[in-house]
């Protein structure tokens, strides 16, 4: 706990840290302004039926606070709690297979010959793709496609970032290593694995930001909630404020899961392992 | 204890093959102190990876004690010319890791870390990360790293070659008495004439690609501390010098190909 809350404390006693934070609220504003200046224009001369569709900043505020108030099914705690579930469960499946399967494919030549080659075709799959297939299977009404989807999204992320990972050790800590009588799994575990860690806390990263992604466009085409299925209620509703207020939602979440999770554990590992100055 | 190379030799594969080390004859004894000589890419680190067992000869043999090498091993540790510190563990455990490896229980792993970190002077250090380190201290540790497990021979590869001249100076030092006390067989390249005469009990010079043994040099007459400026250690120097200058020499003239004549075309 202390390893993570250590470096945002830290930054929260850094000047360079506020200045930042100023300049963003300052750009944010101005967004904000710009945005209402658009609003003007484009209701002062568009018909009613147009202007409806793009909505002001303050519409889109009142959308978000009534979103969280609501005690519908589709309010956004609720919502958000579906996604953040379905993305826990999607990822840690990613992860528990990617993991070891990663470090196979790393270890032996055959793993890499065929996991590690299916791995970097599938990788090029949009996830999206298997959302038909994944719905035809398991319908549109259960989680099942959405975790499919998701998985299917972030699962050969994981296990290109893990053996590539291992892959990019330098030889020179792997030397060390042998001549110190480290030989098999000891090698792996002992100094591959952690020489890798680094990077490949850096691919679980981008498999995450992979999961979220895969997610989010899964929930879109099912009817089992969700913050997608959110999105697509608001558009057939044509409620643009709804639709602007959850696009937020979803912006924050992305944030919040960078600058609370892998950005102090990246910081803390790369100061660990110096690669980089605390 | 001794080292016995055996018609080694060693051919790379790259754009047609390059002899790195023509077929090569060697013994070490217990307790010397050898160091390897020459200039770059003469061959002197392929010995000594293919002594760690890092590299495997493409002719003849290694053995030591009889036993020919076929991997790495935790009785012959290596130093390298970076410290190659596992960076995720304190001084303390980076030191106790070969000791794991040889399964001793962690109160004597804990005991003799300790013990060989003192001997290296950074009893104040045992609980720091080793990116805390300055670059001499870090190579301290790795030396404590590789002594503490008790090898039968301490290889070096050219592992002061990156520290400002003080610090190595003060090293040799370090080593020196370490080597002392203890009297572990030591094979150490370098390409400093200077460094070699200081530590070495016997110098050998390499030649330019293809390597060979050129010429060695008996120095275990010469007292230790040896002082650059003593007559005898300034005339070894000297000596050794002339033997390499020759190769130094040898390739520069391979690795740049012609000169430039510049006068025709400066108005």
């Amino acid at each position: 706990m202390k390893m993570w809350l250590a470096p945002i404390i830290a930054s929260l006693k850094n000047r360079d840290f506020w200045q930042t934070m100023l300049v963003r609220c300052i750009f944010l504003v101005l967004i904000i302004v710009l945005w209402q200046i658009v609003y003007l224009s484009i209701t002062r001369r568009a018909d009613a039926a147009l202007a409806a569709l793009f909505p002001s900043p303050g519409e889109v505020w009142n959308s978000l606070v009534n979103g969280f108030r609501g005690t519908s099914e589709g309010n956004y705690p609720n919502a958000i709690a579906v996604s953040l579930w379905r993305l826990v469960r999607g990822y840690l499946i990613a992860i528990v297979i990617g993991f070891p399967a990663g470090l196979a494919v790393a270890r032996w030549k055959l793993a890499k010959q065929t996991i590690g080659w299916l791995s970097l075709s599938l990788q090029a799959m949009p996830s999206i793709g298997w959302a038909p297939l994944a719905i035809l299977w398991f319908g549109v009404t259960s989680d099942a496609p959405v975790l499919f989807v998701t998985v299917a999204g972030s699962l050969f992320a994981t296990i290109l970032a893990v053996s590539d990972g291992i892959g990019q050790v330098p030889t020179l800590l792997i030397r060390a290593g042998r001549t110190l009588g480290a030989s098999g799994p000891r090698l792996y575990f002992s100094v591959l694995l952690p020489a890798a860690l680094p990077l490949i806390v850096n691919g679980l990263k981008v498999g995450w930001s992979f999961a979220w992604r895969s997610l989010l466009a899964a929930e879109l085409l099912v009817t089992a909630g969700g913050l997608g299925r959110i999105l697509q209620e608001d558009k057939n509703a044509h409620a643009a404020a709804g639709l602007f207020a959850t696009i937020i939602v979803i912006i924050a979440i992305s944030l919040a899961v960078q600058t609370i999770v892998f950005s102090p554990l990246e910081r803390h590992l790369r100061t660990m392992w110096g690669l980089e100055n605390p | 204890m001794k080292i016995q190379f055996d018609k080694v030799s060693k051919c790379y594969n790259g754009r047609g093959s390059t002899l790195a080390l023509s077929p090569t004859d060697l013994t070490i004894e217990a307790g010397e102190f050898v160091c390897l000589v020459g200039p770059s890419g003469c061959g002197k680190s392929t010995l000594c990876n293919i002594l760690a067992g890092f590299e495997q000869p493409t002719g003849g043999s290694v053995t030591v004690n009889g036993e020919e090498v076929t991997g790495p091993s935790i009785k012959r540790a290596m130093m390298f010319q970076e410290p190659a510190l596992f960076p995720w563990l304190k001084v303390r455990a980076n030191v106790e890791f070969g000791l794991k490896s040889l399964k001793f229980p962690p109160a004597v792993q804990r005991e003799q870390a300790e013990k060989y970190l003192r001997m290296v002077h950074l009893g104040e250090f045992m609980d720091a990360a080793p990116h805390e380190l300055s670059g001499g201290m870090k190579q301290r540790v790795a030396l404590a790293r590789a002594l503490v497990v008790d090898p039968e021979v301490l290889l070096m590869d050219e592992p002061f070659a990156a520290l400002d001249a003080q610090t190595r100076d003060h090293l040799h030092v370090e080593l020196l008495k370490l080597w002392e006390t203890t009297r572990k067989t030591i094979v150490f390249v370098t390409h400093n004439v200077r460094e070699a005469v200081t530590l070495a009990t016997r110098v050998l010079v390499f030649t330019a690609r293809p390597g060979r043994i050129k010429s060695t040099f008996d120095l275990e007459d010469l007292q230790y501390p040896r002082r650059p400026t003593e007559p005898l250690v300034a005339e070894m120097v000297s000596r050794i010098q002339q033997s390499l200058h020759g190769e130094v020499a040898k390739t520069e003239a391979a690795e740049y190909d012609h000169d430039v004549d510049l006068s025709g075309e400066i108005p």
